[in-house]
């Protein structure tokens, strides 16, 4: 019987943002995603007093799931931004760091809330125009006849996340890894309706990442008592296939939690086994080879198989069945009492031991170049097998949105001030006639355009840590790090990499208040950038992080109920 | 129990309506904010529709809770000005309160606010409405008779937009104001305006869809009938479809208190019965299969091998709305056969979705938002804009003579 107690009053809050409790959370949300941003940014560390799971990440996505937030504001903000990077899979710390950089100027240049959220959407507008344009100096075009941008990308999506601690050469290894997988994934040859095939991700933990690499068609886990011997006497493919989706263990527990009446004299299950025998026997007779099923098999008839010669493989899971099926063109057999028809027989081209470092897998070859291939993934330990296995997975999902949209986005924070310097340039001009239409006045509408640019901005300077100073050059607008140290003459280039330097390249400090310019659009630069972002990613990222803080400052009171 | 007897004083009025006040005033007119209302349990709510965000409050005095009921009773048979109430009830009151230093007395004495209050009473009662109809409204008709030939589009996309800016924000009044028009004239054609709505208002539940992450501008019109689950067993199909429609599982459905009884020929006994119902099913001619519950394995491989298209755990609202939309030949409850134009697989931002086209006019309005409070949010406004187009539109149809 639950207590009945007195219900208490809801607690409100007026104008949460003018309340310095809830600044001040909003400030250490932006402290914890900036610290964690890019190649250099701090790795996190969460765990609970009392013990249990240690989690160490810089992404976003596993950062804000573990984070319990009590503010209602900070958890609209934090749920967003986790449904952006399921989408996307990239630029989920870009879009938080923006959003709360933008509620804090705005409460910092003391606009009103209304006044801002207007003048944002046309200025989140214009940056859309921009971007999506022809003439947009900081897009990239993905070229498909070489895999050059392709690795790029892969490789800025793993050198964002150090948590995976790689050196530069495991670094390149695993992008190229991760583009052969993507381009295996496509197929080709397929009449009909051409649909994506899929990578599995094996992890193994304790080898070198030298070890890892993409094999083309599944790896399974070697069943138990098979040797070597017994494929060599298989001889060579193609072998026949046969796939079960039911349990074949010979028990009747999925008739659920009932009473069972039995008639006198009769066995259920001996019957039961005389008829997975009999399923067994078919097998043999039309000459299967690979007997596998997704749940488990009696030792009864996986003993009778295997005198027979048939490799038998169980527990195959329910993740692996549509892969599986691809494969082979197997059709999954969902019945126990029906000879299985001769359609849903499948056929595999081959099958051999593979070694990945120090353990053995079973790999099936496709004899009808499906689009299936397994990355088999190693590290020294777990919490970077994670976090590799991760980014890994989310490289190649942005890869996949590349398809959609063949650009890429420059990164190294040079996207985000040549966006700046546009959209200075393009409202100085126009501030009068705009702030008129909207029904603001003129110099409100320079304070928020002022405001947006300086978030842009303090999203670039983010990506650096170690106090070096951050430059933007005022030709180009792309970001420039100083590293006063330096001695050597390597030449220095811009944060993408898309620019070398040069005596004559004018710098000035990102943070300062500089004259506007249009940035000069780069026509035919025979270098390629070599750091990029996704474009589908940053584009909704941008979209989502302006109308979620204009959620944010459009919020003027707040009920908890406690109860 | 003790009873806990209170004098209820002006003063008393005036400073329970306080808190009420100062809720309603953060989100009146264009310029207003809204209010952001969360539970222990992490369900949010963000509205700036006046009674939604009131009825969210716990209410403690008793006048208060009076004063929220008439707030209701109000919006039922308006729908709209419920914020407006608030504030002109306390500032009567507080203007009540203020003029007892103009008599130069401490405070009303309760016969003197009762002669007040019978005259006020008379006062509304007998003169305010016709203040309202000969000074007030000669000024809102003069606006509408400007438009009188185009008066069906125009008022229409007015009501709307009107809904809307009072009770969203700026940013997305804009968006979901374009959305919500189209979303109207696409579905009229050839029908007329009550018609429509009503078809529209009665139908919402099933008529929009809702998707998560992706900015309010990403929300869009799609012609048919729009189901959030992805095809189980799809194959591609032309024409005219006959679908049928299946509201229970084709396996023995078990449930609790049943035995089981194990008899001779157990084996092959189970298999045949389902082998009969499905073989039946190839004599119809079925191309699809729209279920509302989860079908076993063994009629998934049926369907792959007979190349038909399956789709389970549909809303059985939404099968209910196919089957009384398309004058089905009933075959046998439950089982319905229903026509349809085409099948599609959809793509709504990462979710895979299903496009039946249906011979109707009917469309799917696909909304979307950045997080979930939002999302409630859009969706109620959407459906309020409905009701309230409907409430305004037989008003003003019956006004101007349509």
């Amino acid at each position: 019987m639950s207590r009945i107690s007195k219900k208490k009053p809801a607690l409100c809050t007026d104008e949460p943002l003018s309340n310095s409790t809830i600044c001040q959370k909003i400030t250490l949300l932006r402290n914890i995603l900036s610290t964690a941003y890019g190649p250099t940014g701090r790795l996190k560390q969460i765990h609970n007093n009392v013990g249990g799971h240690v989690l160490t990440t810089s992404t976003s996505t596993a950062l804000l799931k573990r984070l319990e937030m009590s503010e209602p504001l900070l958890k609209l903000i934090s749920t967003a931004l986790q449904h952006h990077t399921t989408r996307y899979s990239d630029s989920g710390l870009f879009m938080g760091i923006f959003t709360l950089t933008l509620i804090e100027n705005t409460k910092k240049y003391g606009l009103r809330t209304s006044t801002a959220i207007k003048v944002y959407k046309h200025l989140v507008e214009q940056c859309n125009v921009y971007l999506k344009g022809d003439s947009c100096g900081c897009k990239v075009p993905v070229e498909f006849s070489s895999c050059d941008s392709l690795v790029a990308l892969a490789r800025s999506m793993i050198t964002s996340k150090p948590a995976c601690m790689l050196d530069s050469r495991e670094m390149q290894q695993i992008s190229s890894l991760i583009t052969q997988a993507f381009l295996y994934s496509i197929p080709c040859n397929s009449s009909g309706t051409a649909c994506f095939g899929r990578t599995v991700t094996i992890g193994i933990e304790g080898q070198s990442v030298n070890h890892s690499s993409v094999f083309p068609g599944l790896l399974l886990d070697v069943p138990e008592m098979l040797l070597p011997g017994d494929l060599e006497r298989l001889g060579d493919g193609p072998f026949k296939v046969v796939l079960f989706g039911v349990s074949l263990s010979g028990d009747i527990s999925e008739v659920g939690d009932v009473a069972l009446e039995v008639h006198r004299g009769l066995n259920p299950e001996r019957d039961l086994l005389q008829q997975l025998l009999k399923i067994g026997e078919q097998a043999v007779k039309d000459k299967v080879s690979l007997f596998a099923c997704q749940k488990v098999v009696h030792p009864v008839l996986q003993h009778y198989l295997r005198e027979h010669e048939v490799v038998v493989i169980e527990r195959l899971g329910l993740a692996l069945m549509e892969p599986f099926a691809k494969i082979t063109g197997a059709r999954a057999v969902a019945s126990l009492f029906s000879l299985v028809p001769m359609e849903a027989y499948g056929l595999v081209a081959g099958l051999c031991f593979q070694d990945c470092g120090s353990k053995k897998l079973l790999q099936l070859l496709s004899s009808k170049h499906a689009a299936i291939s397994t990355m088999v993934l190693c590290h020294r330990n777990e919490t970077m097998l994670e976090e590799l296995k991760m980014t890994c997975q989310r490289a190649e999902h942005v890869l996949r949105l590349t398809l959609r949209e063949p650009y890429a986005l420059l990164g190294g924070g040079c996207t985000e001030t040549q966006l700046a310097t546009h959209i200075s340039h393009m409202n100085q001009s126009t501030a009068p006639t705009t702030a008129a239409a909207l029904g603001i006045s003129h110099s409100e509408f320079l304070m928020a355009v002022e405001s947006f640019r300086s978030s842009l901005l303090a999203v670039a300077l983010s990506l650096e840590h170690d106090g070096q100073d951050c430059l933007i050059d005022l030709t180009y607008g792309h970001r420039w790090v100083m590293d006063i140290s330096s001695q050597t003459e390597v030449k220095h280039t811009c944060g993408c990499g898309l620019l070398e330097d040069r005596s004559n390249l004018e710098k000035t400090h990102l943070n300062t208040a500089c004259q506007t310019f249009s940035p000069v659009f780069l026509e035919n630069s025979d270098t390629q950038p070599k750091v990029l972002d996704s474009f589908s990613a940053k584009l909704n990222a941008l979209n989502v992080a302006v109308e979620m803080a204009s959620l944010v400052l459009d919020v003027k009171y707040i009920i908890k109920d406690v109860n | 129990m003790q009873q806990q007897l209170e004098c209820v004083s002006l003063q008393v009025c005036v400073s329970v309506l306080g808190p009420l006040e100062s809720v309603v005033r953060r989100c009146l007119g264009p310029e207003g904010g809204s209010v952001l209302f969360t539970r222990d349990t992490g369900e949010t709510l963000i509205s700036r529709h006046g009674q939604r965000v009131l009825s969210t409050l716990h209410l403690e005095h008793p006048m208060a809770r009076m004063v929220l009921d008439c707030v209701c009773a109000h919006a039922k048979s308006t729908g709209d000005g419920t914020k407006s109430f608030i504030l002109l009830l306390s500032a009567l009151l507080r203007a009540i309160q203020d003029s007892a230093h103009m008599r130069r007395k401490a405070s009303w004495s309760n016969p003197a606010l009762q002669n007040l209050a019978n005259r006020l009473m008379a006062l509304s009662r007998n003169e305010l409405d016709d203040i309202i109809i000969h000074q007030v409204t000669p000024y809102a008709s003069s606006y509408c008779s400007h438009h009188s030939d185009k008066l069906e589009h125009s008022i229409l996309d007015y009501l709307i937009s009107g809904y809307i800016s009072g009770r969203t924000g700026a940013g997305q009044a804009e968006i979901l104001k374009h959305i919500l028009c189209e979303f109207y004239y696409k579905s009229k054609r050839d029908q007329n305006t009550t018609e429509t709505i009503s078809f529209i208002h009665s139908h919402f539940n099933v008529l929009h869809t809702r998707v998560a992450g992706l900015p309010v501008g990403c929300s869009e019109v799609i012609e048919g009938l729009v189901v959030t689950r992805d095809w189980s067993v799809w194959t591609e199909l032309r024409g005219p479809i006959k679908a049928l429609v299946l509201y229970e599982s084709f396996g023995s459905s078990l449930g609790d208190n049943i035995t089981v009884c194990f008899q001779q020929d157990w084996l092959s006994r189970t298999e045949s019965i389902t082998k009969q119902k499905l073989a039946y099913l190839l004599e119809l001619q079925v191309n699809v299969v729209l279920s509302s519950v989860k079908q076993p394995e063994c009629v998934l491989q049926w369907a792959r091998m007979n190349h038909v298209a399956l789709l389970e755990c549909v809303d059985s609202d939404q099968l209910d709305f196919l089957c009384n939309i398309n004058f089905p030949e009933t075959l046998s409850h439950p089982q319905h056969i229903v026509m349809l134009k085409y099948c599609k697989r959809l793509q709504l931002g990462g979710l895979r979705c299903a496009q039946l086209g249906i011979y109707s006019n009917a469309h799917t309005l696909v909304l979307c938002a950045p997080a979930p409070g939002l999302l409630d949010q859009t969706v109620c406004v959407s459906r309020g804009s409905m009701e309230g187009s409907y409430a305004g539109w037989r008003s003003f149809a019956c006004r101007w003579c349509v």
